[in-house]
């Protein structure tokens, strides 16, 4: 039997972290979480996740330096980054995928079933 | 005699190659100096499309995430990740859905609108007593600051406050963003000390508080939107960073002017004066 794929999100909303967790584990996901930048650049160099679910506004170091971090290390460059988020500007996207994120949500407008599919989507593209 | 006349004539054509070199000179730096200026009111529109685009950008974040929460556990019950549900159910959350994503239209829409009124302020001024609107607004945060360890003393002026011409809803506004700073960032104790003055033609209010304070090489920027202390972003990535930015202008849009002194880690002390 496959090993089960496994997500680490990275995001300090207590509510959020909640629903996308339970979302990603009913459709059988292994799921870590981290609520800061820091705890979730070691976390992804310890666990080596699948996929990472990326936001923003974060305490500290803010969503685009720890994406700068994970995509600038060998150990975690090769993994895709969803950023989710609510910032929704153009240049906040540019900046993201100048970054090297592999894709970029805004999560008022993007439905649970639709995350799920995107997940999936990049994680069979590795 | 001769050769006082050459001397003469020698000194003369210098003064004159002096004098046009100092036209040319003072031409020269007109032109630069109105180029620089040029260049400095462009850079300043650019300032402020930027402000402008960063406002709009921040607020939308912090209205959408409660709205995304609501919206996600609204699909999560649709989906049926916490069991089934009958037609009652899925009909009533199909509603509030369509309204929560409705919201965030509607936010966006607002955002767009208030950015460009933000900076035409009206008031509706009427006669206020300082005083009781202090003690009032103190009386309405004790709970808040009991909750966060935070005292806040209120002494009244030992001599009478004048009546002063305000926009109570304003003024209100600006009173509760100073004590609420002072409140929040307070590290989980200590005290505000809150004093209203009568100075001639001028009323000073002052908050003292014994908080985080705020660094030096930020303070420049406090009364800029969306202003946020390095040292309380790493706490508290909730506030909006407008409370000071709006103060200022509900100050300065009743005649008065806002002050903030601060050392960090030891405290912060906010006053405005208002005209008599």
């Amino acid at each position: 039997m496959a090993l089960p794929l496994k997500a680490l999100i990275i995001e300090d909303d207590l509510s959020l972290l909640k629903i996308y967790t339970n979302k990603l584990k009913l459709n059988g996901f292994d799921v870590s979480m981290a609520t800061t930048g820091d705890e979730g650049v070691r976390k992804a160099k310890v666990e080596r996740p699948n996929i990472i679910l990326l936001d923003l506004i974060l305490p500290g170091q803010d969503g685009f330096q720890v994406l700068q971090m994970l995509k600038s290390s060998p150990e975690t460059g090769p993994i895709p980054v969803i950023i989710m988020s609510n910032l929704a500007q153009p240049s906040d996207k540019q900046r993201a995928s100048e970054l090297g994120a592999a894709g970029y949500l805004v999560k008022a407008d993007v439905s649970l079933v639709d995350m799920v599919a995107k997940v999936k989507e990049f994680c069979n593209q590795q | 005699m001769k050769n006082k006349d050459f001397f003469e004539q020698i000194s003369m054509t210098i003064l004159d190659f002096v004098l046009v070199a100092v036209v040319i000179l003072l031409g020269y730096y007109i032109i630069v100096l109105k180029r620089k200026s040029r260049l400095m009111a462009q850079i300043e529109v650019r300032k402020m499309e930027d402000r402008r685009s960063s406002f709009v950008s921040i607020i939308s974040h912090q209205l959408r995430t409660p709205l995304s929460v609501i919206k996600g556990y609204i699909e999560a019950l649709l989906t049926g990740d916490q069991g089934p549900l009958n037609d009652g159910q899925k009909e009533y959350l199909n509603d509030a859905l369509i309204i929560s994503r409705d919201s965030v239209n509607l936010v966006n829409d607002y955002l767009d609108a208030a950015k460009t009124d933000i900076e035409h302020m009206t008031l509706k001024r009427e006669l206020v007593d300082l005083v009781q609107l202090v003690q009032a607004e103190v009386n309405k945060l004790r709970p808040l600051s009991m909750a966060s360890n935070c005292e806040i003393v209120f002494t009244p002026p030992a001599d009478a406050v004048p009546p002063v011409s305000v926009d109570v809803i304003k003024i209100k506004q600006v009173i509760e963003n100073i004590l609420t700073n002072a409140i929040k960032y307070s590290r989980g104790h200590g005290t505000a000390n809150v004093t209203l003055a009568n100075r001639g033609r001028q009323v000073i209010f002052s908050c003292q508080d014994t908080g985080l304070g705020i660094p030096k090489d930020q303070q420049a920027d406090l009364f800029t939107k969306f202003f946020r202390a390095k040292n309380i972003m790493h706490r508290d990535t909730k506030g909006s960073g407008l409370g000071l930015y709006v103060s200022k202008l509900i100050v300065e849009a009743h005649g008065g002017r806002i002050m903030i002194a601060s050392e960090e880690n030891q405290g912060t002390t906010v006053q405005f004066i208002l005209p008599v």
